[in-house]
């Protein structure tokens, strides 16, 4: 059923990126040159960064639930294509791709991923936490604020806005996410003292 | 005669200007045709409903773009940059994005595709600790990363039946040990992504194609793709853009090639402006020759046009002989004509004779060039006996070569050469190897080839076995009705009968859907809500799972065509295509009052090879015959008509022989080529048989033959150099054959005519 769901939900991820063959919108973004230029400045800075590793929570908002749910969790990266990203409470569960497989983690067990599709998910998630605009530009507007960015879906989808927040410690690092949707309901991702190209803990990818 | 010889000699000047004028129309409608191109017209009768079935099988008219890569994760990502700039140049159609509407839409869609199994399943999902399971995974999902996405679909189904429709959907995946990622099928390793689109133009169309592959080309200039990563696409597009590449290429080659190697005949044997008129026949015949077959069939196919080279290769030899019979003579042209009158009347009887048993093949292509061949032959001889002579006046005798004193065989030496022929030939033809791979009659570069070999390992590996099994009805409905027919007498389930039910199935999987949620829908619903409860979900959340479990369900608006279309119309039925393996269950299968056609490329070749053989048997057949017969109509003598067939036998022996040892694999079109080669070969034993006959006539002299078979020698035989597959074995055959034929009709068939 686990694989069954990482089905569908790669059903509705692919949705933005197969429906929207001409985005018009990159091109009128690239008619202001000063936010071209800021985001060629942030592209750079994010593109320096080689590994992350962060605490982080996680507050999910659901009209479905009585009250909000909060998660704790460890994440890690290195460039080009290793990522964990690991809840510790309430559950022990998430993800791994060591840069070769894709593993679906819970507790102290992994399984492999036999099915490429998992980096479906990685790459929306790395996309996401790398900050890569290149990519998110294909997929939402990109407007800038004085704390971040703003990202609006090009297409309707479950997604309504994604407010993302730079570190205030380190430029090369996000502080805060919030994934707000469609129906009201929103994600709010929080890293705690993230660390950039930083040597990460020979554990973490294995 | 006497009085068209008179008429042309006095109006020399109109009568060039006429031949020209009628020449210039005839091209000019030639340049006017359309030609007609279908691989069903080159196939036999037999296997033609397979093949055209096969070819409106829904993967037939999909492009397959391929992007493969070290990295799986760069394949995908390559795949998806590379789908994307191909939708917004508006060279492939992208299928409806597959998005919340479309999964939602599955699950909507059981209810109707409920069969007693799933019912069985079904069972096993409103366990309660099951139940229990599921919601702390639906819990953890919903709490996940991914789990806005998720949502809707956990609370429309919190049980996870959709993976019972997921299951219906997998078994249509044609090749099963794939994985299917974000609409790419993923090769087992990952590191091939393949995309399966609709072109956004008809593939047959050369501009078309050319434009797709200049824009799938600068997709790799543009950067679109990881610098690691490979893509190349096949299809009808590919095989179009190929085909004509090779064949433009080969054109460039073959002729400038045969202009070469006539331009030395010319000088070797001819050297004089006036017998340019023998180089002139080819474009003479061969645009009225093209109309004729064009008004006959009400179309032309360009390989019958293309098979002209060769008919003109023939059709000279006519003029050849005229040119050489009045080098030297001082007897007036009418008599010198008259004298070759029957010779030649012979040699067009038996060239027709042998092309008109090319009529009794149940190939349509092969009528067509019968029809092509006879015209020209009848133009080439109409010129060379009543046009040409008038202005071969006065020869000069022809050049004498003294290499052409061959030494003469004995009678004995030569049928002991004769007979050790026949053994290699007969060893050749037992041994000889069909292509039945009707792409073999694609012609491809090395780098299709390689590609085609990855796409194979990546997409057919694990699927060498599969056919495609065509279920027939009335229209959409009754063909879905046989469907299920069919699988239940087949014992096994059809994939398409599971996501494409019938109307009446449709109404009773529906009824079954109810039943069973009137007997555990009340007990599994309180299940959700406690299971809710617990983990801090509002209970009416679930809505939507109480919906889709009550008596009232939404209508069935499930649309899975875009992926898989089984529909196909033929010759005004409706065919259900379903993809199954290549076992006797379905290629032996049999229902009364249900029409099914089973096809698979195993099927085809096999079908194709023995169709050839059959074919090949009767057309030979036809051919030895036709022309025996009417040789021995005209000269009442058994043994001259048995040693006429000695170039023929010479031919035919020398290259089944030489494609034995060089391991020389022949395609269909070899068949055309056998009443060609007896042609050829009956033309020359005529012309020995004739000589020998006349005595010391100066009419017949060695160098005619010579010349004749090294003008069709280099008219076709420069096509053993072109790289397109049927041009190539033409090529081939002609330069083989036509070698047997001169060396038995100059060397063997001499000492054999000798009185004993």
């Amino acid at each position: 059923m686990k694989t069954f769901l990482m089905l569908l939900t790669l059903f509705l991820l692919s949705g933005p990126v197969a429906g929207q063959p001409a985005a018009s919108a990159a091109s009128e973004r690239q008619e202001d040159s000063s936010v071209s230029a800021q985001q060629a400045a942030i592209t750079a800075r994010f593109a320096a960064v080689n590994t992350i590793e962060s605490r982080f929570t996680q507050e999910k908002h659901m009209a479905l639930l009585d009250k909000p749910v909060t998660s704790e969790g460890l994440f890690y990266f290195e460039k080009p294509g290793r990522i964990r990203w690991q809840y510790t409470k309430p559950f022990q569960n998430g993800f791994l791709i060591d840069g070769k497989k894709t593993y679906r983690l819970e507790k102290d067990q992994k399984e492999e991923q036999k099915n490429p599709m998992a980096y479906n998910l990685a790459a929306q998630l790395l996309a996401w936490l790398t900050f890569d605009l290149e990519t998110l530009s294909k997929q939402y507007s990109v407007q800038f604020t004085p704390q971040g960015v703003i990202l609006m879906p090009l297409k309707e989808g479950f997604i309504s806005q994604i407010t993302v927040t730079f570190s205030a410690t380190n430029p090369q690092a996000l502080s805060r996410v919030e994934i707000a949707e469609t129906g009201g309901d929103k994600t709010v991702l929080r890293f705690i003292n993230p660390k950039t190209n930083q040597k990460l803990p020979a554990e973490a990818f294995k | 005669m006497s009085k068209w010889f008179h008429w042309i000699k006095t109006y020399r000047a109109a009568a060039m200007a006429g031949v020209g004028i009628l020449a210039a129309l005839c091209l000019w409608g030639l340049f006017r045709l359309k030609f007609a191109e279908s691989v069903s017209v080159m196939i036999p009768s037999g296997v033609r409903e397979r093949v055209e079935l096969f070819q409106s099988s829904p993967l037939n008219a999909k492009t397959f773009v391929v992007v493969t890569d070290k990295d799986p994760a760069s394949a995908l990502a390559g795949a998806r940059r590379l789908r994307e700039y191909l939708a917004e140049e508006k060279v492939i159609i992208l299928p409806p994005a597959q998005g919340a509407r479309f999964a939602l839409s599955m699950v909507k869609a059981f209810p109707y595709r409920f069969t007693e199994r799933d019912a069985q399943e079904a069972l096993k999902f409103i366990v309660p600790q099951v139940i229990a399971a599921q919601m702390k995974d639906n819990f953890q999902n919903l709490m996940s990363f991914q789990g806005s996405f998720l949502k809707e679909m956990i609370l429309l189904d919190p049980l996870g039946l959709a993976k019972l429709m997921g299951e219906k959907l997998k078994t249509f995946d044609v090749t099963s040990s794939m994985n299917y990622a974000d609409g790419f099928l993923i090769s087992k390793d990952g590191t091939a992504a393949i995309g399966v689109y609709e072109a956004a133009f008809d593939p047959g169309n050369l501009s078309a194609s050319s434009r797709f592959k200049e824009v799938f080309n600068q997709a790799r200039t543009k950067g679109i793709l990881p610098a690691s990563s490979r893509a190349f696409y096949l299809g009808a597009a590919r095989y179009t853009e190929e085909n004509s590449s090779i064949i433009r290429h080969d054109l460039k080659l073959i002729t400038l090639l045969a202009l070469l190697g006539l331009a030395a005949l010319f000088a070797v044997f001819f050297r004089r402006k006036r017998a340019l008129w023998i180089f002139a026949l080819p474009f003479l015949v061969l645009a009225p020759s093209a109309l004729v077959t064009y008004a006959v069939f009400g179309g032309i196919s360009g390989i019958t046009l293309g098979f002209g080279s060769v008919v003109a290769g023939l059709a000279v030899d006519y003029s050849i002989y005229m040119y050489f019979a009045l080098c030297g003579t001082t007897k007036p042209v009418l008599k010198t004509a008259r004298k070759l009158w029957p010779h030649l009347l012979y040699s067009y009887a038996t060239s027709v004779a042998c092309f008109a048993a090319l009529l009794f093949s149940s190939i349509s292509l092969f009528k067509q060039i019968a029809v092509f061949s006879i015209a020209g032959l009848t133009f080439a001889l109409l010129l060379a006996v009543f046009v040409f002579p008038v202005f071969w006046k006065h020869l000069p005798p022809a050049p004498a070569f003294g290499f052409w004193k061959v030494p003469k065989l004995s009678k004995t030496a030569a049928a002991v050469i004769l007979c050790l022929l026949l053994w290699g030939g007969m060893a050749g033809a037992l041994k000889l190897q069909i292509n039945g791979d009707l792409t073999s009659l694609n012609s491809v570069s090395k780098t299709f080839e390689e590609d085609k070999r990855v796409f194979d390992n990546a997409f057919f590996r694990q699927n060498t076995g599969a056919g495609l099994l065509f279920v027939f009805g009335d229209n959409e409905e009754n063909a879905l009705e046989n469907n299920e027919e069919v699988g239940r007498r087949a014992g096994v389930p059809l994939a398409v009968s599971q996501v494409y039910p019938s109307q009446k199935t449709k109404e009773e999987n529906l009824a079954r859907w109810r039943k069973f949620w009137a007997k555990n829908g009340e007990k599994t619903r309180t299940l959700v809500r406690e299971n809710a409860l617990f983990w801090g979900l509002k209970p009416s959340a679930f809505k939507p799972f109480e919906y889709l479990t009550s008596l009232v369900q939404d209508p069935d608006v499930f649309d899975f065509t875009a992926f898989y279309n089984p529909f196909t119309q033929i010759g005004g039925r409706c065919a259900v295509v379903n993809m199954v393996p290549d076992s006797p269950v379905f290629s032996r299968l049999q229902i009364p009052g249900i029409k099914t056609v089973f096809v698979s490329a195993e099927a085809i070749r096999k079908d194709l090879a023995s169709g050839m053989a059959a074919e090949a048997v009767k057309i030979l057949f036809a051919t030895l015959l036709l022309s025996g017969g009417l040789i021995f109509w005209f000269f009442k003598n058994k043994r001259d008509t048995l040693l006429t067939f000695v170039p023929v036998a010479g031919a035919f022996s020398f290259t089944f022989l030489v494609f034995w040892l060089a391991g020389v694999k022949v395609n269909l079109f070899i068949l055309a080529f056998l009443p060609l080669l007896t042609g050829l070969g009956v033309d020359y034993g005529l012309f020995e048989l004739i000589k020998h006959r006349a005595g010391k006539s100066t009419l017949y002299p060695q160098t005619a033959l010579a010349a004749a078979a090294l003008s069709t020698f280099i008219g076709f035989g420069v096509l053993a150099l072109a790289q397109h597959a049927v041009l190539f074995i033409i090529g081939l055959s002609a330069c083989v054959g036509i070698a047997g034929a001169a060396l038995s009709a100059l060397f063997l068939l001499p000492p054999l005519l000798e009185d004993e």
